[in-house]
């Protein structure tokens, strides 16, 4: 039998459990005109989205879950929907940032989801399964 | 006894009476990481209330590579 070269599994759910386990985490979604991306280490109000009903900033994540490990593969997702209530976000917009305030404002993860507007109601990110292959953030 | 009130709906115009917006849009749209869903009322063909709501399929993954000893 083989040896097989690769990071330890648990190494990995160790390196993801520090940056988001028991994190105060929140969401601030950014304008299509932007360029924010993983480049960026901590929040940045450029190019943010403004209007009725948002605060800069963004809102915060219900962050229950902490990394799991299956396998080789460490996983984290938010533990609920993240939802901006009535808003209106009249300039389009198609990407969140998650970012940990506990770790000053460091930068999680960006993701993307195409053009969007909000006109005088809610919106809603509803989180996948918090698994090994489709969990928000994974370690693989 | 008669029920005379009307579905109110708030709007960029304030509440309004839903019986006075045009029938409810649906649009659904897909892509490999998300699934979207907008509800649109307009008033007038002018849009009043749009509503999205994203479902996130499968986003980020990082490969962690230990290097090779040369």
């Amino acid at each position: 039998m083989a040896n097989t070269q690769g990071i330890g599994a648990a190494a990995k759910q160790a390196a993801l459990s520090s940056i988001v386990d028991s994190k105060a985490m929140k969401a601030a979604l950014y304008l299509v005109s932007a360029t924010t991306g993983p480049t960026n280490t901590v929040y940045t109000a450029t190019g943010e989205v403004s209007g009725s009903g948002y605060s800069p900033g963004g809102v915060s994540i219900t962050n229950g879950n902490t990394a799991g490990l299956t396998s080789t593969t460490a996983y984290w997702t938010p533990s609920a929907t993240i939802a901006f209530s009535t808003v209106t976000l009249a300039t389009a917009f198609d990407a969140v940032m998650i970012y940990s305030t506990t770790d000053s404002n460091r930068n999680i993860g960006i993701f993307t989801f195409g053009s969007q507007t909000v006109t005088a109601a809610p919106f809603s990110l509803t989180m996948p399964t918090n698994d090994s292959s489709t969990g928000l953030v994974r370690f693989a | 006894m008669t029920n005379t009130e009307q579905p109110m709906i708030y709007t960029s115009m304030g509440n309004m009476p839903l019986s006075d917006l045009e029938p409810l849009e649906v649009v659904w749209e897909r892509a490999e990481t998300w699934v979207k869903v907008r509800l649109i009322y307009r008033y007038q063909g002018e849009i009043v209330r749009e509503e999205p709501h994203i479902l996130i399929l499968e986003p980020l993954q990082f490969e962690a590579t230990a290097g090779a000893l040369n």
